[in-house]
Order: structure tokens, then sequence, then C-alpha cells
């Protein structure tokens, strides 16, 4: 049985490369050799950078009697990336597969259906795993040599490391199962989870250079932390060199991790996998009701609408929470941020007239990641007849919705901006530019979104991700959005000595405000239209 | 209250309603009959103002459709066989919702929230969020929006499919008082005794046309609705 489940994963996670998921139908071969290409490139890409990483940190301990801790921080390098990139597949396959019902009602054991999901995870970490650490091993093998017996070693390692990282997206997709079935705020805690995943992640990567320059000065003692704190790695690092006894003693470790961690799972795996979200009987007091005006009505249903979906928060709306980190941040190494700044105009005082438009161009890169109103008429899905049969006009609709994205940017993003205003000498006039164009560039933004939704719907999908994922409107509002902010930085350099910053932020202002007037007729008088006659 | 005239909608080449013309006045219980894919949905839905269509006009207490949506939408309520509801939004919370769009007063709202929400037993599942309702709670909860404002034209798509005994129940005789308040009732259903029980008047539709309507004595004559619909078919 377990083979026949094993098969059927297998299957599904090959789907993605021959099945198109907007339609469900299969992909023509000419596609399917693209998207393959598209994985290979960025499979490669991330291959090589870590081959550089690699190739950094082999140059300051090769050759020293500390070779074991190129590998060990590799290593950890690869279980971080591993973790992050696998986690949230691993708890969608483990508990939220469409197939949970269906497999439950046949003669299966549970523990068939939870190890046949648990080896396609596996094999997911193995992939994610294998890009950050082969590297490693590769350029090792490269740089010193190996024979049969060391390549052994190190496949065995590898394989077992990814075992480490799918054992512990395994208890972290537990830990979200059980923290999600004990409340209603579902989507909070992944987007939660994630972030503080995202936030590990990048300060890893931030201290990365840090660590390398320490490392170089104090081999030594950072030597003898690693081996004592994380003697799991150091223990790995000894295998990858040839160690026998610490390739068993790793091998073992990790097994029992894994057999302890399928343990704990199994225990209440179906009733974690059959249980909906938590409900509530608390009775409701219908006299708490209030009443609210149309357009309130259906900012209000927007609102509910993206803090019910962790997905759509995270894809559509890291950039507000960046953009938060970001001010903070900027306050923070002000005095890194002026020092740098100032050896640029240093070299060219004409740089200086940039410093107001190179701000207001990284608000607006912020606000392109961060397309709401892209996927948002396609997200109606089924539910679009409801707006269609209420006695609500499209327009109000269409407004609702570019609304809610303009509330939502404008607080983050005029934080950020003041934030970034604050550090340095700026004309007030030029303070007010820049505020006014930072606000009609987020209704550009939510209009761009809401246009290209009209034109480009989707309402027959079946998981959301198709829509906020890989939509084309999504894709060309974002890239379409960046492409916008760099051009304001372009034309301000080309420009910086024919006008002043002042003139051509008020250019900016006027080219954007005749943008929002089109728009604006057009979303009113057309796309509103255009939307009533959608089926 | 209800004037169709002449009404074709095609989907590419096929003809899912041809040259449909039907007329329904207030107070009357009209079913729609017809096998599956006859075009009873697509009728419905053009009437609900979802659909758009290619030839002819509907009116709505002699307002056109096709002139003033709104004004019609605002006349009319509409449960589809299927109800996909806002599944992010708790059952207060979407009966709150829909009050809003029609605008309904606090008191009003709040006196037929509760009326009807006891009525069909779901008062105390109201606080949950929509995703975790069955079918017939979701079918149950879709019936109480479409009559929170008191509809002068109520379109119902296979309003008795997914509910239990007691709420069909319920139903039927909340159709039946509806109708006393002058609301003019077009619903399709496969349920022939129900249909030959409560209607006044029956639509049968084949393939897109209207094979025949009238008064249920006129349809039926003394043989029951099933057999007349058999011999028709």
């Amino acid at each position: 049985m377990f083979k026949l489940l094993l098969k059927k994963e297998l299957i599904e996670l090959a789907q993605i490369y021959y099945m198109d998921n907007k339609n469900n139908k299969k992909r023509n071969p000419v596609s399917i050799a693209l998207y393959v290409f598209l994985f290979l490139i960025a499979y490669i890409s991330m291959f090589v950078s870590f081959m550089a990483t690699a190739h950094s940190l082999g140059s300051i301990l090769f050759g020293s009697d500390n070779v074991w801790l190129y590998f060990a921080i590799n290593a950890l390098m690869a279980v971080a990336v591993g973790v992050v990139a696998s986690v949230f597949s691993s708890y969608h396959s483990l508990y939220l597969a469409k197939d949970n019902d269906l497999l439950l009602s046949m003669p299966i054991k549970p523990v068939d259906i939870l190890m046949a999901r648990m080896s396609k995870v596996y094999l997911l970490s193995f992939v994610f795993t294998a890009m950050a650490f082969l590297p490693s091993l590769v350029y090792y093998y490269y740089s010193v040599g190996f024979d049969l017996y060391l390549l052994i070693c190190g496949v065995a390692a590898l394989l077992f490391l990814s075992l480490l990282v799918a054992t512990l997206t395994f208890f972290f997709a537990y830990l979200l199962a059980l923290l999600t079935r004990k409340t209603k705020a579902n989507s909070f805690i992944t987007v939660f989870f994630s972030l503080v995943l995202i936030f590990l992640y990048y300060l890893f990567y931030y201290r990365l250079n840090t660590m390398m320059n320490s490392l170089l000065l104090n081999v030594e003692n950072i030597s003898d932390f690693v081996s004592f704190a994380l003697f799991l790695f150091y223990w790995l690092a000894e295998a990858c060199l040839g160690n026998l006894l610490y390739l068993l003693l790793f091998v073992a470790f990790i097994v029992l991790l894994f057999f302890v961690c399928c343990l704990i799972m199994k225990k209440n795996y179906v009733r974690i996998m059959t249980a909906s979200s938590a409900t509530t009987n608390k009775k409701v007091d219908i006299s708490k009701s209030r009443v609210s005006a149309v357009q309130t009505a259906l900012l209000k249903k927007e609102f509910k609408r993206f803090t019910s979906s962790a997905t759509y928060m995270l894809n559509n709306g890291f950039g507000l929470v960046m953009s938060i980190v970001m001010a903070v941040m900027l306050i923070i190494k002000k005095d890194l941020l002026l020092s740098a700044v100032d050896t640029v105009i240093y070299t060219d005082a004409s740089y200086a007239s940039l410093i107001p438009v190179l701000l207001f161009s990284m608000v607006c890169l912020m606000v392109s990641t961060n397309p709401i109103s892209a996927p948002s008429i396609s997200l109606e899905g089924k539910t679009f007849w409801l707006l269609k049969s209420l006695p609500v006009d499209m327009k109000d609709v269409l407004k609702a919705k570019e609304r809610f994205c303009v509330l939502m940017n404008l607080g983050p993003m005029m934080f950020l901006l003041i934030s970034a205003m604050t550090i340095f000498k700026i004309d007030i006039i030029v303070k007010i530019e820049m505020i006014i164009d930072t606000i009609l560039y987020i209704y550009f933004m939510a209009d761009l979104g809401l246009i290209m939704n009209v034109l480009m719907p989707n309402f027959t999908w079946t998981n959301e991700v198709v829509i906020i994922k890989q939509s084309l409107a999504v894709g060309i509002v974002l890239l379409g959005g960046m492409a916008m902010a760099t051009l304001f930085t372009v034309f301000a350099y080309l420009l910086r000595y024919d006008i002043s910053v002042n003139i051509y932020l008020l250019l900016v202002l006027l080219v954007l405000l005749i943008i929002r007037v089109i728009f604006a007729y057009l979303l009113n008088n057309v796309f509103n239209k255009k939307l009533e006659k959608i089926a | 209250m209800l004037e169709i005239n002449d009404l074709c909608k095609n989907y590419g080449s096929k003809k899912a309603v041809d040259h449909l013309s039907l007329k329904i006045e207030k107070g009357e219980i009209c079913a729609f009959i017809g096998h599956n894919g006859a075009g009873k949905t697509t009728t419905l839905k053009a009437v609900a103002g979802i659909l758009a269509f290619e030839k002819g006009d509907i009116k709505i207490d002699g307002i056109s459709i096709k002139d003033d949506p709104l004004t019609c939408k605002k006349k009319i309520a509409y449960i589809p066989d299927n109800p996909d509801l806002y599944d992010y939004m708790s059952g207060i919370q979407y009966l709150n919702f829909v009050a809003d769009i029609f605008n309904i007063s606090l008191k009003e709202r709040q006196e037929k929230i509760s009326r009807y929400s006891e009525l069909f037993e779901i008062k105390n599942e109201l606080g949950q969020l929509i995703v975790a309702y069955s079918h017939g709670m979701k079918q149950k909860l879709a019936i109480v929006s479409a009559l929170l404002h008191d509809p002068q034209l109520l379109l119902m798509d296979e309003p008795f499919v997914g509910l239990d005994p007691m709420a069909s129940f319920k139903l039927k005789e909340l159709m039946k008082e509806a109708c006393n308040k002058g609301c003019a009732i077009f619903f399709s259903t496969h349920v022939l005794d129900v249909a030959e029980k409560i209607c006044d008047r029956v639509a049968i539709i084949k393939e897109g046309k209207l094979i025949k309507s009238g008064t249920m004595e006129e349809v039926k004559g003394d043989e029951s609705l099933e057999t007349a619909f058999l011999e028709l078919e």
C-alpha cells in the first residue's frame, strides 16, 4: 500500500511540470520544456551563488586545522534554506491535502498515508538541501581532491542532512497544524510564522559577511563553540571529511530524531488532518449589528478577504511589513547611510540633487511589491454571482477595491517616506511634492491592478495561489510598477543638470495626476461596464 | 411583476435560451421545470441580472433590467442552486453585508435576522465562519439573506436541494406567506410533487424553448404534473 501511495504522491509532484494549474489541462511539450528550463535556470543560479559562498569560506578554512568548520557552516546554511523553502509545502502536503477524506475512507492505514507524504516532503527537502550543500562538497572535491570513499561519505552526509531538514519541516508543520487547529486566526498565524522564518533567514544572510570576517580573526574560538554547541554539525562536517565514526553518529542521531518525530506525529495525525478550523459555539448577539453605508460594507468585505488568506497577505502585502522594517532600519542605520551618501556626493556634487528622487523611487518600489488590487477581482471566483445579483454598482465595487489597496499602502509607505525624509536635509516644498507624488503613485498602482484584472479576469480557479502568484495581471502590475519606479530615477539622473529636483518632482506629479484622471475615468465609465458584462 | 419577452441567450454556437417569453403576476408562484441543461438556470440568472443576453427583454415591475439594472435588483432576491457565499465571513457578517447593500435599517435587520435564522435553526451558528457551514446551512443562510429586504420577486434555483425536511417545509410555508403579501416567486425544481402542491403556474422548458406554460390546471389537466411533464418530454 505504501508503494502505491508513494507513486500517487510522486505523480502529484511531477504534475507541477506537465499540468497547467489554470485550466487543469496537460501542458504542451514546448510549455513543459520551457517550464523545466526555467526551473533549471533558477536552480543553477542558486547553485552557483552557493558555490561562491563555498569559495569564500574555503579560501579562509582550507589548509587550516579547522577544515571541518567549512562543512559545518555550509550545512547550517543548507538547513536554513531547506527549512524556509519547504516548511509550508510540508504543512500543506501532510495536513491539507485535498484527498484526505478520500484516502481515509479507503482501507489504508493512516501511518501509510503519513509515510508516503513524508517521503514526498523528503524529496523536496533533498532538492533544496542539495542546492545549498552540494556546492560545498563539489568545491571541496575540486580544491582538495577526493576518492570513492570520500565521495560515499559526502553523499551519505547529504542524504541524511536532507532528512534532518525534512524532520525539522515535519516538526514545524506539526506545530503549525496544532496552532491553526486551536484558533480561528489561521491566516495570521501562518503569516506570523512565515515572517519569523523569513526574518531569521535574512538575519542569517545579513550577518554572513560579519560572521566570515570574525571567522577569519577568531577561527579557534568559533570552532570550539561550534563543535560544542552545534555538535550535530561538527559530526556531519567530520563525516564529510571521511570520519566513519562521526558519520555513523550523525546518521544514528538523525534517524532517532526522525523516529521520535514520526511517533509524535502518528499519535494524532488523523485527528489533526480531519479537524476543521476552530469554530465557536458562542451565541451571536444580533442586537450588536451595525449599519454601514454601501461603500463601507464593500470596503469591510475587501479587508476580510485580504486577512482571511495567508497567501494573499504574504504575496501581495509583504512590502507593507518590509517598508516598516526598512523605515526602522533607516532610522537606526542613519549615520552609516549618511556617510555612504557623503562619499558618493564627494565624487560628483550633482548626485546630491538626486537624493529626494532616489528616496521617492525607493518608496515606489516598495509600493510596487504590494499589488493588492491586481488579483482582487479574480479572487471573487465563484462568489462573483453575489455582487452581480445584488443592487450594487460595479463602479462602487471597483472603488472599494481601489480604496482598500490605497488605505493598506498609505500608512506604511508614508512612514517609510517620512522616516527617509527626516534623515536628509530636504526643502519643504520638495518634501510636499514627494508626499503628493507618493500618494498619486499608490493610486496609480491600485488602478493599474484593477484595470489589468478586468482585462484578464479568471473566475474559474480552484486554487487561489494560481490567481495570487501566477496570474499575468499580477505579474504585469508587479514588474510594470518596478519599471516605472526605476524610470523615475533614470530620468532624474539624465536630467540632473537641466532641471532642478523641485521642477522634476512637479513634472512627475503632473504625469501621475494625468494618469490618475485617465484611470479614474476609465474605471468609472469603461471598466465598470466591462465588469458588468463578465459572466 | 415579471415579464420575459423573446429572451435569447447563446453560449457560443449553443442556444441556451431560445425566444422564451413568460409572464408572472404579483402573488403568483411559478415553477420552472425542465431536464438538466434545458436552460432553467440560464433564464433565472438572466432575470437576476447576472447574465447578459443577446436578444429580448426582461421587465421587473415594468422596469427593464437592461435599462435600469440597479432598480430591478433592489426588487429581486436570487438564491442559486449551489450557494457559494463569502467563506471568509461569519454568518452574521454576511447577513449584515447584504443588509448594508440593501440599506436596511438596524431595527428591521435585527428583527428579520432573528426571525428567519431562528426559523431555519441557524441562529446559534451565525458566529461561525461560512467555510465551516454544510451545504444545507449555506442554503439556509442564502434563504435568510434573500428575505431580508422583502423582495417583490423571489428567484430560486432548486431551492429544496440540500435542505432537511423541516427546513423544506418551512420554506414552502414562507413562500406561501410571501405570495400572500404580493411577492411573485419563480423557481426551478425537479421535485414535481412540491411544484404541483404550491404553484399557481408552471412553465416547462426544453432545449431552451418554452414548450408549455400556464396555470397548473391548464398545463396538467386531469393528470398529475409528473405525467404531463413526461408526456411532453
